[in-house]
């Protein structure tokens, strides 16, 4: 009995918390489509940081952040990514490093990023990419100037 | 013992089953219901960009003419009011700018092709051709509840009949905590103030938020709409219960809606409230009362309901609201239910654009078919 107990039910259910326990692979997933995304969108640089807002971003932290690439002149391989509702706020930041996304191309697909994030990218591959709500944005300045 | 394993295994099968089911979210289309694109009868163009908004509503104005079909809106990147004849694709008279009033702007309401009230937050203005005429209203608002420390009107949609106007008082928060703050709430009513030459007075008011907004539903939204100067129809985000209320009196009148697409909401989590994976998904993935609209000519009240849906599917995409299906339902002024009208996702654009005129009820059609960036496409539905 306790037998078929392990065989029928017991083992089914590890199999599939196993398959929900999918951390590493999610990262993997994310960083698949981030690639796919800026493919699409022609950015194709193969070493730069992305810092991205998307339509639900907070408005302090897209404030936050637009002045951190404003103030701080080392920021030079960073491009910032933002929705057309949003392209307004983005003033006073060059052409070379700011990417108006018109077609809505970065909103469509979910790649870890849920409020305002950072993409590394390096030799064209994505390293990681980092999400930061309201309240982490101070280790949003920290990694920004890293 | 066989017996025994073939209970595990039908048992076991069921646990499985069961988490299946469960675990799907999104519920499947009643077929019973009529679609949405049957009603469906004309479609025309609004002159304002896809990346803009109107603020609030689109408000049609009370013409002397069957045929006219003029509306009043405020475009939010430039706080500039326009007068819009849909019969015939033109606007009508000038262009009215509010920037200067930006920071306190609320809302505004046609008075007639070239007039209209503005709602600030403590006071409302008349603006014609040549004249503005003003009304402080922070005597009334400061002292409308014992809770309002700093009260002043609210950016919520107003209506005026004749010379009285029906808005809403919001407060400023006076404590820093986490979850619903009860003082707060308590001190948002809906009221009727009457306009006399040189002052305003109170005429009515009413608390909207019911009791069990206090301790969990701080997330929730009441939404109404002034019927007369003595009804306010209420739909709240996570209730199926509609309200109708004489603020005068203080009567009510609740009707539960019919659908098997409502479910009761899960409350909110305050602890992650800044976790906006978390937010969105909040929104997502419960059945949500929406809006509600009042169509004067037809004696119509439409209420649109959100079913529950996935906020990111498995592929990544990623759902807005527009994505999930809705249900519109149809009541008479009794609020007797007549219809619910299944709308299938991704048809239609945001619903808050969405107005209605006595020639029928707008949706904005769905971004795809969004093909022009200056000028946003509007289906008309008339349901009869």
């Amino acid at each position: 009995m306790i037998k078929h107990f392990f065989t029928a039910l017991l083992f089914p259910s590890i199999i599939l918390i196993a398959c929900s326990c999918k951390d590493k692979a999610a990262v993997d997933v994310n960083a698949t489509r981030f690639e796919q995304l800026t493919h699409n969108a022609h950015l194709e640089a193969k070493n730069v940081r992305y810092l991205i807002w998307n339509s639900s971003s907070c408005g302090g932290c897209r404030s936050i952040s637009v002045n951190l690439m404003r103030s701080n002149k080392t920021l030079g391989n960073t491009i910032l990514i933002v929705p057309l509702v949003y392209a307004n706020q983005a003033f006073g930041i060059k052409k070379d490093r700011l990417f108006v996304d018109s077609s809505g191309i970065f909103d469509k697909l979910y790649f870890g990023i849920d409020n305002i994030g950072i993409a590394n990218v390096e030799d064209g591959k994505v390293i990681n990419i980092r999400n930061y709500n309201p309240d982490a944005m101070d280790s949003l300045k920290v990694d920004i100037g890293r | 013992m066989t017996f025994g394993r073939f209970f595990i295994t039908i048992i076991s099968g069921a646990v499985m089953a069961l988490g299946i089911i469960t675990g799907c979210n999104r519920q499947k289309r009643d077929n019973n219901l009529p679609l949405i694109s049957q009603f469906v009868v004309d479609s025309v163009y609004m002159p304002i960009a896809l990346s803009d908004h109107f603020k609030l509503r689109v408000k049609e104005v009370q013409s002397r003419s069957a045929t006219d079909e003029i509306v009043f809106f405020v475009k939010n990147n430039n706080y500039s009011a326009y007068f819009y004849n849909m019969s015939n694709s033109r606007r009508v008279g000038d262009t009215f700018s509010l920037v200067k009033y930006a920071n306190e702007y609320k809302d505004s309401y046609p008075l007639g092709i070239d007039s209209f009230m503005v709602e600030l937050e403590k006071q409302l203005l008349v603006i014609s051709k040549n004249r503005i005429k003003k009304w402080d209203v922070s005597p009334i608002t400061r002292q409308i509840s014992p809770f309002a420390f700093v009260g002043y009107l609210s950016m919520e949609s107003m209506h005026v009949f004749g010379d009285t106007v029906a808005c809403i008082t919001s407060t400023e928060e006076t404590q820093e905590k986490i979850g619903p703050n009860a003082p707060f709430l308590k001190a948002n009513y809906d009221i009727l103030i009457k306009l006399l030459p040189d002052t305003a007075i109170l005429l009515a008011k009413h608390s909207p938020n019911p009791p069990y907004f206090y301790k969990q539903d701080y997330n929730c939204n009441p939404e109404r709409v002034y019927m007369n100067s003595r009804q306010i129809v209420y739909c709240y985000s996570y209730s199926d219960t509609l309200v109708m209320v004489n603020p005068f009196n203080q009567t009510e009148k609740r009707v539960r809606l019919r659908t098997s697409y409502f479910s009761p909401n899960v409350p909110f989590d305050y602890s992650r409230e800044s976790d906006f994976k978390y937010i969105d998904s909040f929104y997502l993935e419960q059945s949500m009362m929406t809006h509600l609209f009042y169509d004067k000519a037809r004696h119509r009240i439409y209420v649109f309901l959100k079913h529950k849906g996935k906020h990111i599917e498995e592929s990544g995409k990623k759902n807005e609201m527009e994505d999930l299906p809705h249900s519109l339902f149809v009541l008479d002024e009794q609020l007797h239910q007549l219809k619910e009208i299944y709308i299938p996702p991704g048809r239609f654009g945001p619903v808050y654009r969405a107005f209605v005129t006595h020639k029928g009820l707008y949706l904005p059609a769905a971004r795809p078919q969004q093909k022009n960036y200056d000028k946003t496409l509007f289906y008309r539905i008339v349901i009869p």
